[in-house]
């Protein structure tokens, strides 16, 4: 209420109260589940319309020219058609919500959803729910059960993705593993070889990832099975975001343009591929990860390392990728809680026997100055052989300072130390 | 009868010389084999460490470039004998991959016989690699660190050997031929 003295003119507090609306509704779509429910209730016309009315805020995007999905990038007409992955934050912390379309004609009429039910795991079972939407549906009207990959592989989800373990209910959606798009040796089933899809990424604003083929750090990168360059139907994949001059979508505007409305169509099918890539990239640009219409202070980071460390002449080697939405206040940026994008994975040479730290999950993670954080969560501690202890609290404290860089992975109380160290060279990477 | 004689002692001397120039002038070995390509290009690599220190256990092995020349990340096929698990390069941010022995009964322990198994699949041939790119660095189970550098490609060392005995051949072979003219 004491907003409301301040408020100029009797239209701005509806116009506030719309903008919380709007970032309220979008905040609930963490699952297959919440994306059907929102189709059904805002009835697009088409799927530029589900694209601006039913992602979720906060998500990071990711576009390739990838081939290997049965939801495929593809060029037509000297056009870059991507997928548009969404990694988007779950139903809780630690699980990841990830919509993806395509702008490939063919296909740019269906929204493909992965669904984690359990936090990833390195080397550990399927754990994602699929789905395969098409919009508009028949009357506009979506059921979850008529979308989700069941008992059968329903919606063919497996002929790319390794099945998972079986469900215990067979009314129960099955799960999948999810295929890494920055995977240097992804195997999706069908092609029975792996490829490396680092390549075919061409643009994201994950904030720990590079679109390798922009900067050509290393070209033996380019290099895969079908040749010395990374083709898609004949013409080389290059560096290339959705909006601007440059982009996707003003390509696609000027082709068809010059070359009439059906430009795209391939086989009588035809797909509303423009406003898709406008809607995709009004989206990257006002509701993505650090985004949020006329929200400030919001960004998008990240804390990415690892290496060797020393702690009282015991090593340590450590690897983690933090990421997410933040908020800045001075120096400090926290993170959204519950909301980080988490992978940790640690060893404590300490002998007999060592402590291995994996399966991390953080609910918070602050960070100050630019070059220290503290986060909290829970991890899974194995020491030796014995059994792993899961959900084990976790306090994990990172710095680099004067070309020295330290973590430490302890209990909240900072009483039992798990793994870390400190070790010369700025060995993470704060976004 | 002579000068053969001493051209053949000389010989065997070049052999054994050979020999102590193939094997590294270090306490432990670390080998590797590469098999063929497979469908996606990917080679199957193959390392095997001999811990010829006496009296310390060998409980950690970094490949130091493991993305930059590899190209390995989370995804990678990488495997590891039982008793050690691994952590992989994160592309951009952490190069090395690690593999860590968390079973102190499956450490390398001080023998003559070597431990293989720790095991990845790369892109990367190894006839392209230049001197200092396969670098490998030990941890013992004192915490202590030994940079290794290059493995040592197991073919080589079968290979000199060969070229060694023909050498030998060709050379008794030549002498006998002048013998007899």
């Amino acid at each position: 209420m004491s907003l409301l003295p301040r408020v100029r003119g009797n239209w701005l507090l509806p116009l506030l109260l719309l903008t919380l609306e709007a970032r309220f509704a979008c905040a609930q779509i963490t699952s297959t589940n919440a994306l059907v429910t929102c189709l059904n209730n805002q009835k697009p016309a088409d799927i530029s319309n589900a694209a601006m009315l039913c992602l979720p805020q906060g998500c990071k995007v990711t576009v390739t020219m990838s081939t290997f999905s049965a939801q495929p990038a593809c060029n037509l007409q000297n056009t870059q058609l991507p997928r548009i992955i969404l990694n988007c934050p779950g139903t809780a912390a630690g699980l990841r919500f990830r919509p993806s379309f395509t702008l490939c004609t063919a296909n740019a009429t269906r929204i493909e959803v992965g669904q984690d039910v359990l936090p990833v795991a390195r080397d550990g079972p399927g754990n994602m729910q699929m789905a395969d939407i098409t919009v508009p549906a028949a009357n506009n009207a979506y059921n979850l059960n008529d979308v989700l990959n069941l008992m059968g592989d329903t919606k063919k989800c497996n002929s790319c993705h390794v099945a998972g373990p079986a469900p215990m209910n067979p009314t129960d959606p099955i799960l999948s593993e999810p295929l890494d798009a920055y995977g240097a040796h992804t195997q999706p089933v069908s092609l029975g070889f792996a490829v490396n899809l680092l390549p075919y990424v061409i643009h994201t604003t994950e904030p720990n990832k590079t679109a390798l083929v922009a900067s050509l750090p290393n070209p033996r990168l380019k290099v895969n099975f079908a040749g010395p360059k990374i083709a898609v139907d004949g013409q080389d994949v290059n560096a290339q975001a959705l909006g601007g001059g440059a982009g996707i979508c003003t390509v696609i505007s000027n082709t068809l343009t010059d070359k009439g409305a059906m430009a795209y169509d391939v086989d009588g099918m035809s797909a509303p591929i423009k406003a898709l890539c406008q809607a995709l990239a009004s989206y990257e640009a006002n509701q993505s990860c650090g985004h949020n219409g006329p929200a400030v202070g919001l960004g998008c980071h990240g804390i990415t390392g690892g290496g060797l460390f020393t702690n009282n002449g015991v090593l340590s080697s450590v690897s983690l990728d933090f990421s997410g939405q933040t908020t800045s206040n001075d120096n400090t940026l926290t993170y959204d809680a519950n909301k980080i994008d988490a992978t940790l994975l640690a060893f404590n040479y300490a002998d007999p026997p060592g402590t291995q730290v994996s399966t991390v999950v953080l609910s918070s993670l602050v960070v100050q100055g630019g070059n220290s954080a503290t986060a909290m969560g829970t991890a899974t501690i194995q020491v030796g052989t014995a059994a792993p202890m899961t959900n084990i609290a976790i306090k994990v404290t990172i710095s680099v300072t004067n070309g020295n860089s330290s973590i430490m992975i302890t209990s909240p109380d900072g009483t039992t130390t798990y793994a870390g160290g400190s070790a010369a060279g700025n060995l993470f990477l704060f976004t | 009868m002579k000068l053969e004689r001493k051209s053949l002692r000389l010989n065997w001397l070049v052999m054994a010389a050979s020999l102590i120039v193939a094997t590294p002038v270090r306490a432990d070995v670390v080998t590797f084999t590469v098999g063929e390509a497979d469908a996606g290009g990917y080679f199957p690599y193959d390392l095997s460490v001999l811990d010829q220190q006496c009296c310390l256990n060998i409980v950690g092995i970094i490949v130091t470039h493991g993305f930059t020349v590899f190209d390995l990340d989370m995804t990678s096929p990488i495997g590891q004998p039982a008793g050690w698990n691994y952590i992989p390069p994160i592309p951009g941010s952490l190069d090395s991959l690690t593999w860590y022995d968390f079973d102190p009964n499956a450490a390398i322990v001080p023998s003559d016989t070597p431990t293989s198994g720790f095991t990845f699949e790369s892109q990367t041939a190894a006839t392209s690699l230049k001197p200092g790119q396969f670098d490998i660095k030990l941890i013992y189970s004192d915490s202590s660190v030994k940079d290794y550098g290059d493995p040592v490609p197991e073919p080589s060392f079968i290979i000199l050997l060969c070229m060694s005995i023909v050498f030998l051949i060709g050379r008794k072979y030549l002498h006998a031929g002048r013998g007899t003219r």
